[in-house]
């Protein structure tokens, strides 16, 4: 093998060299500016590769645990890929109620269920920053805050609007569509849909922003959804 | 012990290093949290189809890997790492060596991110990951020859990095 600096410094710090090439490597450093030069450098950048080791944050211990307590062994495909909401959400509601209860409606799908589940949690799992959103006020409800969510890869954007009197909206924004809730009242040929589910109720639309709105029943979501500009039209007077 | 608490006891060791593989795989700090937690449930996936590994780390490295690559694919973004996103202690409590540790690892953080993806992981795996190059390679697919020469660019190259960063720090 020729004089080749950097192959003999990446192979020397790689630990790929036999006790004889390495010592024969190190007399050699001493006399070589070049090849030296190579290894301190690269040094340097493993140091400070290593210095940029960090630790996992104990939210993030707790998440994964969560995660996996919330998908049985041998779950169906769909249902794993919503784990991580509804194991967000498991969290948050234990965060809150200073318990941790695993909650699951196979009923719903995961996405739904969690949803619910965090509405009545009172506080989302939303970590990340997001600004506001268009609408901020519906009626006598303010937009009280904003965050992002974790949606197995899917970012999620939440906003959240409340008054004085403790009523509250939850509206959730995502780039693709919500699944549709068991039992929605779909009117044809519209992408909307409304129901309630455990005594929540659920309004989503799928334009101009797949969104969700979260609330205490099905006319208060209908009443939010159309201050919030969207299509509500075949769902007035839905019983 | 139920399934999960095995799966759990023999995966959250390497937690720390799944942590460290998904934040240079995904520049913003929350995603790269998504990131853990996708691996984690792939690997529970592949766990209960009685598929467990032989060695841990690196497989859940891989997973996290192939996870990594597809969401940049998907992206395919680049996205500036701002000091914002490395803000680790939100709580205020910071003290003096605290406080210059954090921008030390925002100065390797951004270095780290201005590196090409390759060297980026070879470093990471090797010097983060402390997988061997042998085992570099094997997760990357690609010759060992080649992961020790991208890994050896890359260390030259961060220390570069980082040395201009604290140059125009104390310079200007």
């Amino acid at each position: 093998m020729g004089h080749d600096p950097q192959r003999a410094a990446s192979a020397y710090l790689g630990g790929e060299l036999g006790r004889r090439q390495r010592e024969h490597l190190e007399a050699h450093l001493l006399a070589c500016e070049a090849c030296w030069g190579e290894v301190q450098a690269a040094r340097q950048g493993r140091a400070l590769a290593e210095s940029a080791r960090e630790v996992a944050p104990q939210h993030l211990r707790d998440r994964v645990r969560a995660t996996i307590d919330a998908t049985p062994a041998g779950r169906r495909r769909w249902a794993v890929r919503w784990a991580p909401l509804a194991a967000a959400v498991t969290l948050a509601a234990a965060v809150v109620g200073g318990l941790l209860i695993v909650e699951r409606q196979p009923a719903q799908p995961a996405p739904i269920a969690a949803a619910v589940s965090s509405y009545r949690a009172g506080a989302g799992a939303w970590s990340g920053r997001a600004g506001p959103p268009r609408v901020r006020q519906l009626g006598d409800l303010r937009w009280h805050g904003s965050g992002r969510g974790t949606l197995a890869g899917l970012p999620v954007v939440a906003h959240t609007y409340q008054d004085t009197a403790g009523h509250r909206i939850l509206l959730l924004q995502a780039d693709q569509s919500f699944p549709t809730a068991v039992g929605a009242h779909h009117p044809a040929g519209s992408d909307t849909w409304v129901t309630e589910v455990d005594g929540v109720g659920l309004f989503c639309a799928d334009r101009p922003t797949p969104s969700l709105v979260v609330g205490q029943d099905r006319a208060q979501v209908l009443l939010a959804a159309a201050r919030l500009g969207l299509d509500t039209r075949g769902h007035v007077g839905t019983p | 012990m139920t399934a999960a608490e095995e799966f759990l006891r023999a995966t959250l060791p390497a937690l720390d290093l799944v942590h460290n593989l998904a934040r240079r795989l995904v520049p913003d700090r929350a995603d790269a949290e998504d990131l853990v937690q996708e691996t984690y449930l792939r690997a529970w996936q592949a766990w209960t189809a009685g598929r467990p590994p032989r060695r841990v780390e690196p497989w859940l490295a891989t997973i996290c890997l192939n996870l990594g690559r597809d969401r940049a694919r998907r992206a395919a973004t680049r996205l500036e790492v701002t000091a914002d996103t490395l803000a680790d202690h939100p709580d205020g409590t910071d003290v003096a060596a605290e406080a210059i540790d954090r921008v030390h690892l925002a100065q390797v953080h951004r270095a780290l991110w201005a590196l090409p993806e390759p060297q980026r992981l070879a470093v990471t795996l090797m010097d983060l990951g402390g997988f061997t190059a042998a085992e570099a390679a094997d997760m990357l697919g690609r010759p060992r020859g080649s992961v020790l020469a991208w890994a050896h660019r890359g260390r030259k190259r961060l220390a570069h990095l980082v040395r201009e960063q604290e140059g125009d720090r104390h310079g200007s």
